[in-house]
């Protein structure tokens, strides 16, 4: 084969590769870029309020100035943690994301029971659990969303907002979230 | 020494080209799957664990932490009703009803994707906030200088774009997106 023949074939796999590796790490860096800043700041499985969102805001792109933001970033490798929020009228979701970016569960305030959310997240080598949201991984991110209708609604939630709570889980809660074999057992 | 420069010069040929397509893909292949409605774009997989490799790389440029299309739905429009790049040199009238869902905003965002800074502190119009004509419809400005009532403010000299936010849509929009009625942008007048 002619040299340059050679030379154009690997340019263009080497090309290929790239490209699909980039596209593929895209999300996942950015994902660990927020994770990274925010973890220094504010820790993990706890939440952290987030101001109403104005120009001066650059933490995350397009964010929606009618919603208060609270985050929680979570690590599951010691086990689950449960996230939970008391819900405020005309909206309030709790969503959780891979580390990939994917939005794998969310849950609004028209399926709270007892006016809270609440989901057990757990990590990937960890057992079936009935409810529980599985993560690919063993890091993702919490965000509970609330609709604000103007600065002063904003002000009245903050008492509402440090209510939700995002906690590893400790060996006599997880009795409440039996693993699926264990209730087959049990029966 | 030959060698190494040519499989040098290899490698950072496909280095260079491997990046250069990456960005070109972000940049001008958009959305793998958008759909349209007037000049309302939206891409069903958004947020969801069906995203592509493209669409999921681009939502996390542009739009990071959406959510799944059954819990809100996101339409974004580029151009006014007639195909022209929203500018913030233009005065336009949005038209249109209550969007169906059971919350909805539209925000204006700067070319940088981040809300602009216009001085006014305001930075969208929600369903809490417009005013509604007694028949159901309403009309709202986008423009850099104010209007007197359910006017979203921009900044002159720049292009904005629009993301229509419908949370809780009505379970016809996310069946069809592209039949969603969705406000028409229409473009008053230039300076």
């Amino acid at each position: 084969m002619r040299p340059w023949i050679k030379w154009s074939l690997f340019v263009m796999a080497g090309a290929t590769v790239i490209h699909i590796a980039t596209m593929w790490m895209l999300p996942r860096a950015i994902m660990a870029g927020v994770v990274h800043v925010t973890e220094a700041e504010e820790g993990t499985n706890r939440f952290f309020h987030e101001p109403l969102a104005t120009a001066d805001m650059r933490k995350v792109v397009r964010p929606s100035p009618d919603i208060a933001y609270s985050v929680c970033l979570l690590d599951v490798s010691r086990g689950p943690v449960r996230v939970s929020a008391p819900v405020s009228k005309p909206y309030t979701s709790i969503a959780i994301y891979a580390a990939n970016t994917d939005n794998v569960f969310v849950q609004n305030d028209q399926q709270a029971e007892a006016g809270h959310l609440q989901v057990l997240v757990t990590g990937p080598d960890a057992p079936e659990t009935t409810g529980a949201v599985k993560l690919p991984s063993n890091t993702g991110l919490a965000l509970v969303r609330r609709v604000v209708k103007d600065h002063e609604h904003f002000q009245a939630l903050a008492p509402l907002r440090h209510q939700a709570s995002c906690r590893a889980v400790s060996d006599t809660a997880r009795r409440e979230f039996e693993p699926v074999t264990e209730l087959t057992h049990g029966e | 020494m030959r060698k190494v420069f040519f499989w040098g010069a290899a490698v950072l040929t496909a280095c260079l080209i491997g990046a250069t397509s990456s960005l070109a893909a972000l940049i001008w292949m958009g959305l793998a799957n958008v759909v349209s409605s007037g000049p309302w774009m939206t891409d069903p997989t958004t947020g969801s664990t069906e995203a592509g490799l493209y669409t999921r790389a681009l939502v996390a440029v542009k739009g990071l932490f959406a959510l799944d299309k059954e819990e809100t739905v996101y339409y974004t429009a580029i151009t006014d009703s007639s195909g022209q790049p929203l500018s913030g040199d233009c005065t336009y009238r949005i038209e249109g009803t209550a969007l169906p869902a059971r919350w909805w905003s539209i925000t204006a965002y700067g070319p940088d994707n981040y809300l602009i800074d216009t001085g006014f502190d305001r930075y969208s119009i929600d369903a809490s906030s417009v005013a509604y004509r007694a028949d159901g419809s309403f009309t709202a400005w986008i423009s850099a200088a104010p209007k007197e009532s359910n006017w979203l403010p921009v900044a002159s000299g720049q292009p904005f774009d629009l993301t229509a936010r419908l949370y809780n849509p009505e379970p016809g929009v996310y069946a069809a997106l592209a039949a969603t009625e969705l406000p028409q942008i229409v473009r008053e007048r230039c300076s």
